[in-house]
């Protein structure tokens, strides 16, 4: 069967979903099917040319195609007699984001305009869509609230997890993933300038912008910790990714309501390695529960410093919940085989 | 160019006869031409003018669909008359082709149309072009008169007709702001096409009393067509009626369709004023030839102006006759030297003026109707005509898929819940800018 994989493109901008996208192409080949990645570029600043992309994906055609997978906001907008949606995103700054003040649309008539107009052209997708799938309990009840669509979840595979096998633990903590505001590692430097002088950190990954890092960097300075934490702001190999995550004692991943598990929670169980986490980090508590497979608390720097002393100290608890945790993640089942199964019934 | 042609046929219509001559060009200029019939089906069964290639009725879907499939455009008449132009408002949205505008004022069709398909539709089309206030008033005039004055200004549905075109042909520019306004295609001003019927003795199938006869050698002043509050009738028969000069000199003669309530006023006008008035009523064309050949002095006036060309006008000036026009509308554009135009301003006094100085200039007379027939021959020729709808056409078509995508885009928005006072657009269809270098 002829499938084309539809996603966003943001030129020089990297991520999980990108990720997901070329290895879902991989394994639909490994699975026999002929396969092929569309990525149409969106751009989402200013939020006033958002309706002219959404326009621009909608009058796309397409043929000598049997079947389309759509993951994202606008990509998920083209038109074809059989897709299927694995919805990692929608645009979340149209719904949730929005009512949390968190939106990048104009505050006025026009915002509202948009907001609508996103609003009608998802359901409009949601109902030509022969399945839909999402990649999170977060992301599902998200449609269901907002949009008044049923899916079911279809959590992200690992792409390469044969990398995090795990290793002898060299004492330090790991924040990976991207940097930016909505990841929060501004609140892991603010809990380790309240932790023991022992605890040490590794916060690794691209910055979504230049400012990310520079701010990273600059509150390191101004609390004192820039001797206790390693700022390597910059997109990583895989396979350095993997060793910072397979020599560190514990993981550290503070997401504002995640959709899904997300990667860097995924990667650490995978190398049996537990996982401090918040209590509003959404699609991540599926795979963390606290003192079980690592630490739920509040976001607050106090009760991160708290569980940052736990977490740095290679104690038999520790490495427990770290097999805990791996051993949570292989049950879950969440393997590319199983998902192109899932997805192509 | 294989065309479809859809004009009113009927020998009533003078778009009719129009449509025939300009058939007629576009054969000889090697074209392939179906035409079909656009008038209601109460029409069907009486006398049409002669076209010599295949005719069609609207109502023959299949056939049209048929030959829609290989034809290279899509003409349509369009006057304001829904008995007449039925067919064009069935197909148009689905043929989009090139509208051949005869009126700037098309409330009488809308609202033949609106009986048709509903208030609800009709609401809806002039609430969009003209707002929610105009569309609850639209239908509550209490006449034909008070319908055009309290419309023509406010929703003339000039642009209701245009947005559905792909081009239009209009015969002046008075009015054509509304046009360029709505029409996504290209839009042209080419003069009408006509001609002159000449008439012979044999040909006269009604007769008419012979206006020669009944003046007795004073002068002859005619108004032709259907005879319409705004063709100013009253005012020349004041005008007549109140000047020493003229009273006894002129004999007025109506030639066209006249309701009974409208000849009884003007009857009993005339009579106060002691004009001679002869109602001739609505004849052939032969015989309106005849009427036109034997005036001394065409009065083709409107008040307001509503259609893009006035036939009647360009008959007069084909037969060489002394034409007084409003300075309004499609008459503005005549040339000074050629008619003799009337102020809106001062409507009695110039009009007054103007017959007294016709009546007693022999001379003047001759001389502005021999260089309005020059004018009339060389400006309003169907072969141009048949020539400049063939080069819109193509302009128009190159355009198609231009305005497929914005009919795509808009549809879509619309779809999509936008509201346009509200979507920043600016931003929305600055990308689609790239279609203009198409």
């Amino acid at each position: 069967m002829k499938v084309l994989v539809v996603n966003n493109m943001a030129p020089f901008i990297w991520g999980g979903a990108e990720e997901l996208a070329v290895h879902l192409q991989k394994h639909l080949i490994i699975a026999g099917h002929d396969a092929e990645l569309l990525r149409i570029p969106f751009q989402w600043e200013p939020a006033t040319r958002i309706p002219s992309q959404m326009l621009m994906v909608k009058a796309f055609e397409l043929w000598n195609v049997d079947r389309v997978i759509a993951l994202k906001f606008p990509a998920y907008l083209i038109r074809h007699p059989h897709k299927t949606l694995w919805l990692l995103h929608q645009y979340r700054q149209a719904y949730d984001l929005f009512d949390a003040g968190q939106t990048n649309l104009p505050e006025d008539q026009a915002g509202q305009a948009i907001q609508q107009l996103i609003k009608q052209a998802d359901g409009e997708t949601f109902r030509e869509s022969r399945r839909i799938f999402t990649n999170s309990e977060v992301t599902r009840q998200r449609l269901a609230h907002y949009n008044g669509f049923d899916a079911e979840v279809l959590l992200p595979p690992l792409n390469d997890p044969e990398q995090f096998s795990g290793a002898t633990s060299e004492g330090y903590i790991f924040a990976g993933g991207r940097i930016n505001e909505m990841k929060r590692q501004y609140l892991l430097l603010e809990a380790l300038a309240l932790a023991p002088r022992n605890v040490r950190l590794v916060i690794a990954g691209p910055p979504d912008a230049p400012e990310d890092a520079s701010r990273l960097r600059k509150l390191a300075e101004s609390l004192g910790v820039a001797d206790r934490v390693k700022l390597d702001l910059r997109f990583l190999a895989r396979s350095e990714l993997a060793e910072y995550v397979n020599r560190a004692t514990s993981c550290a991943y503070l997401p504002y309501n995640e959709d899904s598990l997300g990667y860097v929670a995924m990667e650490a169980a995978a190398a049996a390695k537990p996982v401090i986490t918040t209590c509003d980090s959404g699609g991540v508590l599926g795979l963390v529960l606290h003192r079980q497979t690592g630490w739920v608390v509040s976001p607050e720097p106090q009760a991160l410093a708290e569980a940052l002393a736990q977490a740095s100290t290679n104690t038999t608890f520790v490495r427990e919940l770290g097999v805990a945790a791996r051993e949570r993640w292989l049950r879950m089942g969440i393997t590319w085989p199983n998902t192109i199964a899932r997805l192509m019934l | 160019m294989k065309i479809l042609f859809f004009t009113p046929v009927v020998a009533t219509s003078a778009i009719g006869r129009m449509a025939e001559l300009v058939v007629r060009q576009l054969v000889i200029q090697g074209h392939d031409i179906t035409v079909v019939r656009s008038e209601d089906f109460s029409c069907f069964d009486s006398p049409v003018h002669l076209f010599e290639v295949k005719v069609l009725r609207w109502n023959e879907l299949d056939r049209i669909l048929s030959l829609a499939s290989t034809t290279d455009a899509v003409v349509y008449q369009v006057g304001n008359s829904y008995q007449y132009h039925r067919g064009c408002l069935e197909w148009l949205p689905k043929l989009p082709g090139v509208v051949c505008l005869h009126d700037y004022f098309l409330g009488h069709l809308f609202w033949g149309w609106a009986d048709q398909v509903g208030r609800t539709n009709a609401y809806a089309v002039l609430s969009a072009w003209y707002g929610m206030d105009v569309a609850r008033s639209y239908f509550s005039a209490s006449s034909s008169q008070h319908f055009i004055e309290s419309t023509s200004q406010t929703a003339p549905m000039t642009e209701w007709v245009a947005s559905m075109a792909i081009g239009v042909v209009v015969h002046s520019g008075w009015d054509i702001q509304r046009v360029l306004n709505a029409c996504p295609g290209p839009v042209d001003v080419v003069p009408l096409a006509y001609n002159v019927c000449v008439a012979t003795t044999a040909d006269v199938r009604h007769v008419v009393p012979n206006c020669k006869e009944f003046s007795q050698g004073r002068i002859n002043i005619l108004t032709i067509g259907h005879v319409n509050w705004n063709k100013r009738v009253e005012s020349i028969v004041h005008a007549v009626g109140t000047s020493d000069v003229l009273r006894n000199k002129v004999v007025y003669q109506l030639v066209g369709r006249i309701e009974p309530d409208v000849r009884m006023q003007l009857v009993a006008l005339a009579e106060s004023l002691n004009v001679d008035l002869l109602i001739s009523g609505e004849v052939d064309s032969v015989t309106l030839a005849q009427a036109i050949q034997q005036a001394d002095v065409m009065c083709c006036l409107r008040l307001p102006a509503l259609e893009s060309a006035s036939a009647s006008t360009i008959e007069a000036m084909l037969f060489g006759k002394p034409t007084i026009v409003m300075d309004t509308g499609f008459y503005r554009d005549l040339p000074e030297d050629c008619v003799c135009k009337v102020s809106p301003e001062r409507e009695f006094e110039d009009l007054q003026k103007t017959l007294e100085r016709l009546i007693q200039n022999p001379t003047e007379r001759s001389v502005l109707g021999k260089r309005a027939k020059q004018y009339a021959e060389t400006t309003f020729s169907a072969s141009q005509y048949a020539s400049c709808l063939v080069d819109l056409s193509r302009r128009a078509a190159r355009g198609t898929p231009v305005i497929q995508a914005t009919h795509f885009f808009a549809n879509t928005l619309v779809r999509w819940g936008a509201l346009g006072d509200q979507l920043p657009l600016c931003h929305t269809l600055a990308p689609l800018q790239l279609f203009e270098t198409m």
